[in-house]
């Protein structure tokens, strides 16, 4: 189990019931001493709105509203607990969506001194031209496609209509160059639009993630944490499927397609940049 | 260091009609516990503050046995030995537990700890004394949390672990301890609980040196920390939580006041102190260490004491009746539709074996004997012969002397064991300890345990020594008073 180093977190609701969030899941009710102790096996599901916490076991729900976290930094420690105590197990997660990485994945893992480590945070500008370069490089098949499509479908339009003889031919083909620019312009507004819409919550996200993230990058992995909970024994280890994107602004790591973790290269220097390039491509492929 | 000072409070419970004294720590130093080694998940290690003592593989698994080893070239650090010596000294000088104790128990994480007073086997399971096998990696049987042959009942953890380097061991000093380490006439001293049957000896190494040169009892004043959660079946046959548990105790949560609840169930198991980083590094400097060994006579001496295989077998088994023998020797497991102690045969016999050896020996050598005379049971003959070899007997002797004579190739499996016992059978009974223990050195003189100060009068005046951690501590605790005006 990932983030030990994290004390147990105990919280009180309006209600006065006191929830403690540990190795084990713990419910006390006002005016009773007999708690009820769930170990984490035992937890259905975990869902949160980014503010509050509701934990379903088999036939309990709880909700743990805001007020019982004092701030965001307690907020984040419980769900760093939650999250790492049911990796692994059956319950199923419902996380708001955030451009740092889900805690199950971490394991314990000492980052050695090798590493490249930075905090700091990220900025809009970087994230928005990130999830471009990210869409644009997943979707480029599909442009080239449309373009080829769109050209080949104007020249058959063209045909048909205008005919292709020796005084036309010329315009006819720059006008069918120009319908599959057409195409692939369309194409790309709609794209960037579904981009922003799919990653709209990850956007959201980088508002309170503009400072405070702890960034660590090794051979063995890579960290990318709130820096509360941040504590050099923790990574999120390589494996045979994953790919990275060496984008403009970020460093980009992919798992089966999806990004994981998202490194903004403003906090690096040039030479730092390049051991992390270096880490990445000896261990992973680059799209 | 924190200025938050650590809370420490003692209270006695009644448990089934049993007192249990009962500590509970919060804001505890974390100076004293067990942190996991990040990039070896499985691999955890015992820490005195920056030092890290004890390498423990296995912790995660519940039914395998832990592989322990000493880091070598590990010290008690200084104010942590100071504490632990001043806490022994006033148990030594009759001080009771909940008045002495809670300057060590401050040491420890956050938590709930109960303390027993009980007998203690100064080996490390085996017949090896306990402080002989210092840094060596070795598995130690039974020491799992969760002991098949005990199952779900609450069991005493008599197997000590030592934590001083050998290198140090001073002969002069037995004598001393024999003299001095003694509470209400018995020798003993202080243990954490690690897993299983197995705690670590803080202090009373030389006090166990002595009780086994003078083949007297040792005792240790158990400290183990109560965190896992005892579950029962309810009225529909479900799981529920009803109180808290240890290896040795079952606490209802009636028991105990919402504070000690809390206190448990918010600690976690390992602690991740702050001087993480400091332990990483010393792990990786293996020290040259003198190798000085202990005096052979001690393991000598050791051989007495029960193994871990007898005290496991002797907690889980609750009778075994001759018919149910008998049933064993016809290759029964069962006797009236109940299991007699296991369903896997030769998991019963050696089971069997140890239980008897435990409780009654001369039951013992008449059922071994039997099992080895049975060839049938020959996949057995190996363990029970081992067993056999361990109890100085003039009937094992000569049943050994038969097999030797017979020529049976059943018996070559076991014929090395045979020939070590027949071999050193005499050597055995010819070892006088109390002889031995005369001829250790005296004690030397004390070390002045005071500083003394020369005042510009001339006159000399003494002032009590005041501990680097007590230091530390009131120094904080005068911060807090002057940030709170």
């Amino acid at each position: 189990m990932a983030f030990e180093h994290l004390k147990g977190q105990q919280l009180t609701d309006k209600k006065g019931n006191t929830y403690i969030i540990s190795d084990i899941f713990a419910v006390i009710y006002p005016g009773e001493n007999r708690p009820d102790v769930y170990e984490w096996g035992d937890i259905k599901s975990v869902k949160s709105d980014g503010k509050s916490l509701t934990i379903l076991t088999e036939d309990k729900t709880f909700n743990i509203g805001s007020e019982a976290f004092s701030d965001r930094e307690r907020f984040t420690a419980v769900t760093t607990v939650v999250l790492s105590s049911v990796s692994g197990k059956a319950a199923s997660c419902n996380m708001p969506d955030s451009l740092l990485p889900d805690k199950r994945l971490y394991k314990n893992a000492d980052i050695p001194q090798s590493a490249v480590t930075a905090t700091g945070g990220y900025s809009i500008k970087d994230v928005k031209s990130t999830i471009t370069s990210l869409y644009f490089n997943k979707s480029g098949r599909l442009l080239w496609s449309l373009a080829i499509i769109g050209g080949v479908l104007a020249v058959a339009l063209f045909q048909l209509l205008i005919g292709f003889t020796a005084s036309s031919w010329w315009y006819l083909t720059i006008g069918a160059f120009f319908c599959a620019v057409g195409v692939v312009a369309i194409a790309s507004i709609v794209l960037t639009a579904i981009s922003k819409i799919k990653f709209s919550s990850i956007l959201q996200s980088c508002n309170r993630l503009f400072d405070g993230v702890a960034f660590a990058v090794c051979e063995q992995g890579v960290c990318a944490v709130e820096e509360c909970v941040y504590s050099g024994a923790e990574l999120i280890g390589f494996q045979m499927d994953d790919s990275y994107l060496n984008a403009p602004a970020m460093f980009v790591i992919m798992r089966r397609k999806t990004p994981v973790v998202w490194i903004p290269k403003s906090l690096f220097t040039k030479d730092e940049l390049i051991r992390i390039e270096d880490y990445l491509s000896e261990s992973l492929s680059e799209i | 260091m924190s200025n938050i000072l650590p809370e420490v409070s003692a209270e006695h419970i009644n448990i089934e009609g049993a007192d249990v004294l009962l500590f509970s720590v919060k804001n505890g130093l974390a100076k004293i516990g067990i942190c996991r080694l990040g990039s070896q998940r499985a691999r955890a290690c015992l820490f005195t503050d920056e030092e890290p003592n004890l390498i423990i593989s296995g912790l995660d698994e519940p039914a395998s046995d832990l592989v322990i080893s000493e880091h070598a070239g590990a010290e008690i650090p200084p104010q942590i030995a100071e504490t632990i010596n001043d806490v022994y000294a006033k148990l030594c000088a009759g001080g009771t537990p909940e008045f002495s104790l809670p300057r060590l128990i401050r040491l420890l994480p956050d938590g709930l700890y109960a303390v027993s007073y009980g007998e203690s086997y100064p080996t490390a399971g085996e017949n090896m004394f306990f402080w002989s096998g210092y840094g060596v990696s070795r598995q130690l049987k039974h020491s799992s949390s969760e002991i098949s042959v005990i199952g779900d009942r609450v069991y005493n953890a008599p197997y000590l672990i030592a934590m001083r380097r050998p290198e140090f061991f001073e002969p002069s000093f037995v004598k001393k301890a024999a003299k001095n380490g003694v509470r209400s006439g018995e020798l003993f001293g202080i243990s954490l609980h690690i897993s299983g049957l197995y705690s670590l000896l803080l202090k009373g190494h030389y006090a166990a040196c002595a009780a086994v040169l003078k083949n007297k009892p040792f005792y240790t004043l158990q400290i183990q920390r109560v965190s896992k959660i005892w579950k029962q079946p309810d009225e529909n046959g479900r799981l529920v939580s009803v109180g808290l548990k240890s290896e040795s105790y079952r606490i209802p949560f009636e028991s105990l006041t919402k504070e000690q609840i809390k206190i448990a169930l918010i600690s976690r198991k390992y602690s991740a102190p702050t001087q993480y980083d400091k332990i990483k590094s010393k792990l990786d400097v293996i020290l040259k260490t003198n190798a000085k060994k202990l005096p052979s006579q001690l393991n000598i001496m050791a051989e007495r004491y029960p193994d871990a295989d007898m005290t496991a077998c002797a907690q889980g088994i609750d009778e075994l009746t001759k018919p149910m023998l008998d049933a064993l020797l016809a290759g029964q497991t069962t006797l009236d539709d109940k299991v007699i102690i296991s369903e896997n045969y030769y998991s019963s016999i050696t089971s069997a074996c140890s239980y008897l050896r435990y409780r009654n020996t001369e039951q013992f050598i008449e059922f071994a004997t039997s099992v080895m005379k049975n060839p049938e049971l020959s996949a057995t003959y190996r363990y029970v012969a081992a067993g056999l070899a361990k109890v100085h007997n003039e009937k094992i002797k000569q049943f050994f002397s038969q097999i030797e004579q017979s020529g049976d190739a059943g018996y070559d499996k076991v014929m090395p064991i045979v020939k070590s016992y027949l071999e050193n059978y005499d050597k055995q009974s010819s070892f006088d300890a109390d002889k031995y223990f005369d001829s250790l050195p005296e004690p030397k003189k004390e070390v002045r345990e005071n500083r003394e100060i020369i005042p510009l009068t001339g006159k000399t005046k003494q002032i009590p020594k005041l501990d680097t951690e007590a230091a530390k501590l009131m120094a904080a605790h005068v911060a807090s008073m002057a940030a709170s005006k």
